[in-house]
């Protein structure tokens, strides 16, 4: 590219859709000097570039990359914003992740040349945004054609009739991740490649354990999340649940905890057994846990918070020690030591009473092993053993549900001490001004103007704008709103993209 | 704080190999354990080197360094005519690392030796003095020598990246200044320096081969690139963002610098690591046979020792040009 191009960020879940000068990303693109390079050196192949070249025409970018004034592994050549890379063997997973996370850092667009088109849908979600049309004279000369889902087929056409098809099959292919990136799935198709390929399920694992990729998800969202294999078990959405629920503090007048199963219908109280047990509980001071897999608990009061109310999971009813221990590593976390819990599980989901019990937890077990939750005995029995505990006076968990949010949110309650309504959508102050939404859709805050000033007010650090430089506090993820304070100013802003992420100048934040 | 394994009392490695010198046809090549590179110390050197990590890191006294040689040479010095190459994993002529008295004895010893021909070393070219000419000529009394500088590349902007520090013009000028005490000049020439595409590499290397020809170099020595440890390349190479390259390039490279300037120059390929992960590699059914090729070329700069090798993986090879 031979001016520097306008960067516009349209959307980030890890991996980003951008707006170069016209060029949506994932786009193709030419490295020009290689291509001159080769046309020099290998005739065949270059002719297949040229024709590339006038195939492609406005719709590829063209880059001249050249060396940076100091090289690195992370910043090996650059053309203005974008910098290129080449995968030329075997990643080192380790290796790969830990470079992925300088790179998400260096503030740029990243071009990558990699001819195994199987690595492509991975490296979109690890943050690279084009990736080099060159595949196709390539796979050309093989004698193959790119399939759907970026595995190639053998055919007996001519290279250059080939390279017609690729190039096409290349453009449609790309067009999809970006569909894929908007409609959510795209996690669900990299693992889908991972299944047939275990270097690209190597990486993709230590990317989930070493988190490379959670200050990039995208946690404002309506769609569905299918955890169907094992590598789902930690992708980012799961581990910043994870981290973010710990925060969770429960209701003051909280003087047990009831741990139930989950249920296939969300938001889990919809469904009919958690109907049924509701019908108890909320007679007593009671919170309750809901024990899950991959999420570990979701507090009742943020059942509507996505991923909770969004995943689905493949259940056989076997729990591997590894969730097990997830489950109760969190009730740990979120209940006080002294607390007593009631255990109203059944199957696999009663091992994680049983694990608390161990780790020295006072737990009543109302539910036997092989019982259904909802049948009339178990829930009889949940009733007595809290009648035999408790006084009945409940309180209301929904109330509670907008300061659960917060805290997941901003790491901050920015209701306490603030007196409020909740009427299952907006939080409204004492004297009837809207603060706070909880849309049912994505189940996080937004917030009014009159609301931002509330979350000031307790503590939330602020997301400032002055004289154009934007600074984003670290607990902001894309799609989150977050107060802003701008030239002084406190409004109410939607993060597009962490801005350590996008080159200098490219549109960080929204303002409402 | 990076590791150095190396002793002051021990050298780093020597042995004889064949080679193409003046009046011989073998060498022996020593590598002392020195403080290291200056350009190492000081700002973390260039970007793919660590061999000042074989040395011992620390200043090592003539007295030891004299030592160290005399132990190696004893060893291996053969019996008929023979060069004998000083390395020190840094510059031979950087009196902080190598002190004049053991130039002189070291010099002063091989100057006396009727079976040296040639004694080869090498340099930055900011060492590359009058001054420290004229202690080498008036040392080696006559005998000659060859000067080797690090120039990679001909490419300002390239080399720039690196960390080298240097440019072209300095590396021209210490060029000149070796011919002018009667020296002869080499260059070395990396081959697939990051962030080149394999046939980008090729067309550098030739071109760079050029260039130091009408600088005044009638030696090159190609150098494809092997992984150091601790390198930021080795941390690109195991992220997999770069790959040392194929031998089928160096075998391109070293046909086409012999076509374009004949036998103007002497074209040497380094064939260290070859065939290993972390060096330049073919397949494995044909690195070795590939490499020795180049090994025999080197020696005898006949390219018919290039023509008629052929494998499977050279229709690969050739369909990853671009990368």
């Amino acid at each position: 590219m031979s001016s520097a191009p306008e960067v516009r960020v349209r959307r980030c879940d890890c991996a980003r859709v951008l707006e170069l000068d016209g060029t949506t990303t994932p786009a193709p693109f030419l490295h020009l000097p290689r291509l001159e390079s080769l046309s020099r050196l290998e005739p065949e192949a270059g002719e297949l570039a040229t024709e590339l070249l006038e195939l492609a025409g406005s719709e590829c970018v063209r880059l001249r990359p050249s060396p940076p004034g100091n090289w690195a592994p992370s910043r090996p050549a650059r053309d203005g914003p974008i910098v290129h890379y080449s995968l030329e063997r075997t990643p080192d997973p380790e290796e790969l992740v830990g470079l992925v996370r300088e790179v998400r850092e260096s503030g740029s667009v990243r071009a990558v040349t990699v001819l195994d088109p199987e690595w492509i849908p991975l490296l979109y979600y690890l943050g690279f945004d084009l990736f080099d049309a060159l595949v196709c004279v390539h796979l050309s000369l093989r004698g193959e054609v790119l399939l759907e889902d970026f595995a190639t087929e053998e055919r007996e056409d001519e290279p250059s009739e080939l390279l017609r098809e690729n190039w096409h099959r290349f453009q449609v292919a790309l067009e999809r991740l970006e569909r894929l990136l908007r409609s959510g799935e795209l996690r669900e198709f990299v693992e889908s490649v991972a299944a047939r390929n275990p270097r690209v399920a190597e990486v993709l694992r230590v990317c989930d354990r070493e988190r490379a990729l959670t200050r990039h998800v995208n946690m404002a969202r309506d769609s569905e999340i299918r955890c169907s294999t094992d590598l789902s078990f930690d992708r980012p959405e799961v581990s910043e649940w994870v981290r973010r629920v710990t925060r969770y503090r429960p209701p003051e007048w909280a003087e047990a905890f009831v741990l139930l199963p989950c249920t296939a219908r969300k938001p889990y109280s919809q469904s009919p057994m958690h109907r049924r047990v509701s019908r108890i509980t909320r007679e007593f001071p009671v919170d309750e846990l809901i024990i899950t897999s991959p999420l570990g608990i979701v507090p009742r009061a943020l059942e509507r918070t996505f991923p909770a109310a969004h995943y689905d999971v493949r259940v056989t009813g076997e729990w591997s020690e590894e969730e097990v221990e997830r489950v109760a590593n969190l009730v740990e976390r979120i209940v006080p030591e002294s607390a007593v819990l009631v255990c109203h599980a059944h199957g696999g989901y009663r091992l994680a009473g049983e694990e608390l019990s161990e780790r020295g937890f006072e737990v009543e077990f109302t539910c036997d092993r092989d019982e259904n939750p909802a049948s009339r005995r178990a829930l009889a029995r949940l009733e007595e053993t809290l009648g035999e505990l408790l006084d009945r006076d409940g309180g209301n968990l929904w109330d509670h549900v907008p300061r659960a949010v917060s805290t997941f949110q901003f790491g901050v309650d920015v209701l306490e001490g603030v007196e409020y309504r909740f009427d299952g959508q907006h939080v409204r102050s004492s004297d009837g001004e809207r603060l706070l939404t909880v849309p049912p859709t994505t189940g996080l805050l937004a917030l009014s103007e009159p609301g931002a000033r509330v979350c000031l007010r307790a503590g939330v650090d602020p997301v400032r704008v002055e004289e154009g430089d934007v600074e984003v506090p670290e607990e902001a993820r894309p799609g989150f709103q977050w107060p802003a304070v701008v030239e002084g100013e406190v409004k109410v802003c939607r993060l597009l993209v962490r801005p350590e992420d996008v080159p200098p100048g490219a549109q960080v934040i929204e303002l409402r | 704080m990076p590791e150095y394994r190396g002793r002051p009392d021990r050298y780093v490695a020597a042995w004889v190999q064949p080679d193409r010198v003046t009046g011989a046809d073998r060498s022996v090549v020593i590598i002392l354990s020195t403080r290291g590179c200056r350009w190492f110390r000081e700002t973390g050197g260039c970007h793919f080197c660590s061999y000042p990590l074989e040395g011992a890191g620390e200043k090592v006294p003539a007295d030891l360094l004299v030592r160290q040689f005399e132990r190696a040479y004893s060893r291996h010095r053969p019996d008929g005519p023979h060069a004998v190459k000083i390395f020190t994993s840094g510059s031979l002529l950087d009196p902080e690392e190598v002190p004049d008295e053991a130039l002189e004895r070291i010099l002063g010893r091989l100057a006396e030796e009727p079976n040296v021909t040639e004694v080869s070393f090498e340099s930055r070219p900011e060492f590359v003095t009058e001054e420290r000419l004229e202690l080498v000529t008036e040392l080696l009394d006559g005998k000659p020598f060859e000067v080797g500088i690090g120039l990679e590349t001909s490419d300002d902007r390239l080399r720039r990246s690196l960390n080298k520090g240097f440019t072209f013009r300095e590396f021209a000028r210490a060029v000149r200044r070796v011919k002018e005490f009667g020296g002869t000049p080499k260059a070395y020439l990396m081959l697939k320096l990051p962030p080149l595409s394999e046939a980008e590499a090729i067309e550098d290397t030739v071109r760079s081969a050029v260039d130091a020809w009408l600088a005044g170099c009638e030696r090159v020595s190609v150098c494809p690139t092997t992984i150091h440890r601790d390198t930021p390349l080795e941390r690109a190479w195991r992220a997999g963002l770069y790959r040392p390259p194929w031998l089928w390039s160096c075998v391109e490279v070293a046909r086409r610098i012999k076509e374009l300037l004949g036998d103007r120059v002497d074209v040497l390929v380094d064939t260290s690591g070859a065939g290993t992960p972390r060096g330049p590699s073919n397949c494995r059914r044909c690195s070795r046979r590939v490499a020795r090729a180049l090994r025999r070329f080197t020696a005898t700069q006949d390219v018919g020792e290039l023509e008629g090798l052929s494998c499977r993986c050279r229709r690969v090879w050739r369909s990853l040009l671009a990368v």
